[in-house]
């Protein structure tokens, strides 16, 4: 893959941009070096880097994006919004009419309100619960993500000890943790935040294991916690009513975003009747957050969802696609698992622990023109046909050749 | 493990085992015991038992390419000790300025290194942010090069670092492109994000670890003064 470009506007950027590029899609980061830094355009399952290099893309905007890239139904709603703008004074009807939508779509929803990122809201429905509680204590699972405040960012840097003074961490699928966390800090905890299944970087996904979530929903209910369920990285990939309904349990609050707007920046909580007068007493605003064109993109996304049965499809496609892909690297003697739900894999070498393996072969995988993340959940675009899926595992088997021949030297 | 040192001595400290490793390796042969740095209850840093003794501000002011005066006291003490020490430092000072083959690189880097694990082992964030990484190990070398060190964690002493001959399997690893890139990245001249895109630093392995590593060395970096000439 040729870089040219890409390294031309890094170095750019070096100067300009502290990191040159910061967060998780920054070099330093560690994806494969022949990865590219910028893009051009996208659309349907492919995208092209600055260099004219064109990929299939298992990242979907990490995840921003569910339907293909400029999907026609998305962008004409788009189109028609920008033509009246998109930032009022005032909110505009497509707040209404997409808060309606939500609360006719997710079972336990009673209302909804709105922000750009996930991170805005995860934070924001901490502060819900606490109000609704008036308690401090907020429990999460070790070595998940929700976002990136102080409380719960990945990084080093910028922290005081009191941060997190108040979250306290059990191990995914830990009943017991978490139960003795709750005692430990009885009437103290406000609420209980989880992701609806354990997609952590660097690390295999766990499901949650049978009587999970009951038991989870149990200890909330006993105890007066709210139950919080980041559904940022898995709405719309799961279940069209939210993953709750995927694993078969009801919180009291859950954000959305990603795939919400389909790569319009916009983000949703909703959440249960008894927690509406504590939503209105926490103070939620942002200049651009009422922004109608992402609002209409989200109704569009919403609406294709349903039609086209979009979750269960992705989850058929990723099915297929990591069982070919298992079996593609079996019969090299790779032991290679796709973990997680199939919708959203994360791939996992056997006896990999440090990693190394899998960087290894994702950056073959890259020299084929596959862009597989080798420390993130991917995620299956809904615009990849059958003939792209093909396409993929054929040029899968040349990297699998590359990476197995690698090996043996 | 070491006791807790005050947080505005620590940088003091952190720079005397810094000369003090790269003396190591550098000159294997030296007699160690009497440049071994050790640092006074109150105030100061010694260099061997009887050796040179400056002051916290001297020491300092010596290291960012200031004029400072060991005590003279003992100085006079023990004239030939205190010359021969001071001869040594001075050798490490230069270095910065003057190496080129890979016996100097790889003292230099372990010097920076040492920089490093000395926060790992007594700054309190820098220690939080390794509890967790104690089986964990870094190994850090040059491509085709023999400058190949291993990062560790010693249950008594803390990290720890040691030439890397074993060539075992290790949790993460940071390999610089050349021996020149490494020199830079000792001298905090490299800029690390620029240096992961173009290839200059190869990551490998468990990235966080390596994300740690490198956010401590930074912290060293803004705090540690580095010698200069």
């Amino acid at each position: 893959m040729i870089r040219k470009h890409s390294e031309e506007w890094f170095d750019r950027a070096c100067s300009v941009i502290p990191a040159g590029i910061y967060g998780h899609v920054s070099p330093g980061s560690s994806l494969p070096t022949n990865f590219p830094f910028y893009c051009q355009s996208a659309r349907g399952a492919r995208f092209v880097d600055v260099d004219g290099n064109e990929w299939m893309d298992f990242m979907c905007g990490f995840g921003a994006v569910l339907h293909g890239y400029l999907n026609p139904r998305i962008e004409d709603a788009v189109t028609q919004q920008k033509t009246k703008g998109a930032i009022f004074n005032q909110p505009s009807t497509q707040m209404v009419e997409l808060a309606e939508l939500l609360v006719e779509r997710v079972d336990f929803a009673d209302w909804a309100v709105f922000a750009k990122n996930g991170s805005d809201l995860t934070s924001w429905a901490l502060r819900v619960a606490r109000e609704k509680t008036g308690r401090e204590y907020v429990i999460k699972a070790r070595g998940s993500y929700h976002g990136v405040d102080s409380w719960c960012d990945p990084g080093l840097g910028g922290r005081i000890p009191s941060d997190r003074s108040h979250i306290l961490e059990f191990s995914w699928n830990d009943l017991d943790e978490l139960n003795s966390l709750i005692s430990e800090k009885l009437d103290q905890v406000a609420a209980i935040i989880l992701t609806p299944y354990h997609h952590a970087s660097f690390a295999q996904s766990e499901l949650p294991d049978p009587g999970f979530w009951t038991e989870v929903r149990n200890l909330a209910h006993r105890h007066g916690i709210a139950l919080i369920l980041d559904d940022v990285r898995c709405g719309g990939r799961l279940h069209l009513g939210g993953s709750h309904r995927y694993f078969g349990f009801s919180p009291d609050l859950a954000i959305y975003s990603k795939a919400l707007g389909n790569g319009y920046a916009i983000s949703a909580c909703v959440g249960s009747g008894e927690f509406r007068l504590p939503a209105a007493d926490v103070f939620l605003t942002g200049s651009c957050w009422n922004d109608a064109v992402a609002m209409s993109a989200a109704i569009e996304s919403l609406k294709i969802s349903a039609d086209d049965h979009v979750a269960e499809s992705v989850l058929e496609k990723g099915k297929q696609f990591c069982s070919q892909m298992e079996a593609l690297a079996r019969s090299r003697q790779i032991p290679l698992q796709m973990t997680g739900i199939p919708s959203m894999p994360y791939p996992w070498i056997e006896g990999d622990e440090n990693l190394y393996q899998i960087q290894a072969l994702c950056k073959c995988c890259a020299s084929q023109g596959l862009y597989f993340h080798p420390h993130h959940n991917w995620f299956i675009s809904n615009a990849m046909s059958e003939e792209d899926i093909a396409a993929s595992l054929k040029c899968a088997g040349v990297a699998f050749d590359q990476f197995a021949e690698s090996l043996e030297y | 493990m070491s006791d807790p040192i005050p947080g505005e001595r620590l940088k003091i400290w952190a720079a005397a085992q810094s000369i003090y490793r790269t003396m190591e390796f550098l000159f294997p042969d030296a007699p160690l015991e009497k440049i071994k740095p050790s640092l006074l209850a109150l105030d100061g840093i010694s260099f061997g038992a009887c050796g040179l003794l400056f002051s916290d501000c001297a020491f300092l002011r010596a290291l960012t390419g200031g004029f400072a005066l060991p005590d003279f006291k003992r100085f006079l003490c023990n004239p030939v000790h205190s010359v021969e020490c001071l001869r040594w430092l001075i050798r490490v000072k230069s270095l910065r300025v003057f190496c080129t083959g890979s016996k100097e690189i790889r003292a230099l880097l372990a010097g920076s290194i040492e920089a490093i694990l000395t926060y790992a082992n007594l700054h309190p964030y820098s220690k939080s942010l390794l509890s967790v990484d104690q089986h964990s190990t870094i190994r850090i070398g040059v491509v085709n090069s023999p400058v190949n060190l291993l990062v560790y964690f010693d249950p008594v002493w803390g990290w720890k670092l040691k030439q890397d001959s074993a060539n075992e399997p290790v949790t993460c690893s940071l390999e610089f492109k050349s021996d020149q890139v490494a020199r830079l990245a000792s001298c905090g001249q490299l800029d690390p994000w620029r240096a992961v895109a173009d290839g200059s630093l190869i990551i490998g392995g468990q990235v966080p670890l390596a994300e740690k590593f490198g956010y401590i060395s930074r912290i060293v970096q803004r705090e540690v003064p580095q010698p200069r000439r």
